[in-house]
């Protein structure tokens, strides 16, 4: 860079520096359960937006409604959110990846693939924590107005810039300013991480839980080596930074509480387990899943060994790769010799045992498939496949 | 001055509005039969206003909103089913097509494929051997909900050829729309054959 250049640029960032001081920086008003912005603000401006969104949000499709399951999770966010319980409505959306968030309006939203993949409620305490932490901390009215300054000084800041004839310092000025943005993002996590675990931890559940949860999700996070973001650019600390961040913070405890709530957490899921494990092979992301359903069944009770068995095959199957179409046979001929193996799984394990030339055997499960499920919705191809076999009684 | 300004910016949008009209896309297809893309053909019961892209064609009676009907005369191996993608051992995950999928399979990649497309609610029913020309192929009904919350009816006709998989879905809103065309756009896609 030549001197006058520098000089130039030396010049732009001072200025820079002299607007970013200049930069709103309304206080926070003291976040009290119960209380609503004071009218007119920007706060109250956020609050009106993120009410219009929650009206439509409570008639989206992929609400779940059953009483059952919301009041389950709405006990468990009271009980971490504690006296800010009354100012937080929660909805379960259904939508089968990991996922919670937090409106500053209090609409706190968990999907279904949360509470897939989480075992018991201390760790969905946990998960619900961090977002009651966001709340209790203003994150997004702090993240909306830190948005608000620096877009107001990158604009002052890029006109001083062009037109000192220093574009590229333009750009680079763009490109730090968002990346303060979500570094600013990122702090905010570790900080609704900490709220969430102490929160958990001071409602008497196992501070080791979030660790749990973490760990299994950092192992699914690197089935999808192709989705790997950014560091500069990521809104959430990387997941192994918040692994050691929570294990250090549990292992710091000296007598630790260490309730779970394994059986309340697995009957109040368990009426979903089913559709869920349906909607997690539907993504097809086929080494995600057979993680999560792999883990699922190493954890789980007897009751639902075929289920999961069931639909470990299912993603074998869908993915097809080499191999995949005979692990999938054994997992149905596992899955049907269970107890409570769902009647889709003789279906697969016939088409299975077809492909293996065991014809009687493979007649015989099909049979038995359309006996069960009498309106089967693929009766007639499955009956076609049972008269080439020679199998109408 | 301004006014005028703004006047003559409208004119300008709306004779390129016009022009994108008289381009590629929106061309009226008439009863009877019509080339669907490719070798594909199908037999239209009544008008449409037809969108041609390089690999599908778009057909509509009233705007896509309200009632489309994609024609896809080939979905090569490995390939998302509704085109786009390619799978690759990098990116393994997706409603990839593969030759040789049963009817049932077939009809998952397609409900897989729409629910990636950001609808809810994905139901199939009456999945049914069809012949489509001297093919054997599938046929089903759908429901689904759009992100809004509206919904929609549709049904899909899937054949598989030489070069990979014919593919025919139309969608319309379950009020008024999907009732009022069902049967003929039923009988349409029973005409589906290669030339």
């Amino acid at each position: 860079m030549t001197r006058p250049v520098l000089l130039r640029v030396t010049a732009v960032a001072a200025l820079c520096i002299a607007l970013a001081g200049c930069a709103t920086s309304q206080p926070l008003r003291e976040h009290r359960p119960g209380d609503a912005p004071v009218a007119g603000t920007d706060e109250d401006e956020l609050w009106y937006a993120m009410q219009r969104a929650e009206a439509e949000l409570q008639r989206s499709p992929q609400r779940v409604r059953d009483p059952a399951l919301n009041a389950y999770v709405r006990e468990l966010t009271c009980k971490v959110a504690a006296e800010h319980c009354r100012d937080l409505r929660v909805y379960i959306m259904d939508v089968p990846e990991f996922n919670a968030s937090m409106a500053p309006n209090g609409m706190m939203l968990v999907w279904t693939g949360a509470l897939l993949r989480a075992r018991d409620e201390a760790e969905l305490g946990f998960v619900l924590g961090h977002e009651a932490g966001h709340f209790r901390a203003q994150h997004s009215l702090r993240q909306w107005r830190r948005l608000k300054d620096t877009s107001a000084v990158l604009s002052a800041f890029q006109l001083v810039a062009y037109g000192a004839g220093v574009p590229d310092a333009a750009l680079l000025g763009a490109l730090g300013a968002y990346a303060g943005i979500f570094k600013f993002s990122r702090d905010q996590e570790r900080e609704a991480d900490t709220l969430g675990f102490e929160a958990a931890v001071a409602r008497g559940y196992d501070p080791d839980a979030g660790a749990d949860l973490w760990a299994r999700l950092k192992r699914e996070e690197e089935t999808r080596k192709y989705e790997r973001r950014g560091v500069v650019f990521a809104t959430h600390p990387a997941t192994e930074e918040r692994l050691a961040d929570i294990r250090s913070a549990a292992a710091a405890l000296p007598s630790p509480p260490r309730d779970r709530n394994r059986d309340a957490y697995r009957a109040a899921m368990r009426p979903f387990l089913e559709g869920w494990l349906a909607e997690e092979v539907s993504r097809r992301r086929y080494a995600s899943s057979l993680l999560v359903i792999g883990d699922l069944l190493a954890d789980s009770p007897q009751e639902d060994h075929a289920l999961l068995t069931f639909y470990l095959g299912e993603t074998h199957r869908r993915r097809n790769a080499a191999g995949d179409r005979a692990k999938a046979a054994d997992l149905y001929a596992r899955a049907v010799a269970l107890p409570g193996a769902p009647v889709a799984a003789w279906r697969e394990h016939g088409f299975a045992l077809r492909d293996a030339g065991r014809k009687a055997e493979a007649a015989t499960a099909l049979r038995r498939y359309l006996d069960t499920a009498t309106q089967a919705e693929d009766r007639a191809f499955v009956q076609r496949e049972l008269d080439r076999l020679g199998g109408t009684p | 001055m301004i006014v005028r300004r703004l006047r003559m910016l409208a004119l300008v949008a709306l004779m390129l509005s016009l022009a994108a009209c008289a381009g590629g896309g929106g061309r009226l297809v008439k009863p009877g039969p019509n080339p669907a893309g490719g070798k594909l053909m199908i037999d239209s019961e009544m008008e449409w206003t037809r969108m041609s892209a390089s690999r599908y064609q778009l057909w509509t009676m009233d705007g896509e909103l309200l009632n489309r009907l994609y024609l896809i005369p080939r979905v090569r191996e490995r390939e998302f089913i509704f085109l786009g993608q390619r799978q690759t051992k990098r990116r393994p995950d997706g409603a990839f097509y593969h030759r040789g999928l049963r009817a049932d399979e077939l009809r998952d990649l397609i409900l897989d494929g729409l629910r990636a497309s950001g609808t809810a609610d994905v139901e199939a029913t009456n999945l049914r051997p069809a012949r489509f020309g001297n093919r054997d192929g599938l046929r089903f009904e759908f429901s689904l909900a759009n992100p809004e919350g509206l919904r929609y009816r549709g049904m899909a006709a899937a054949f598989e050829h030489e070069k990979g998989l014919a593919l025919a879905i139309f969608l319309a809103p379950s009020e008024h729309y999907y009732p009022r065309d069902a049967e003929k756009v039923s009988k349409m896609l029973d005409t589906l054959r290669l030339r």
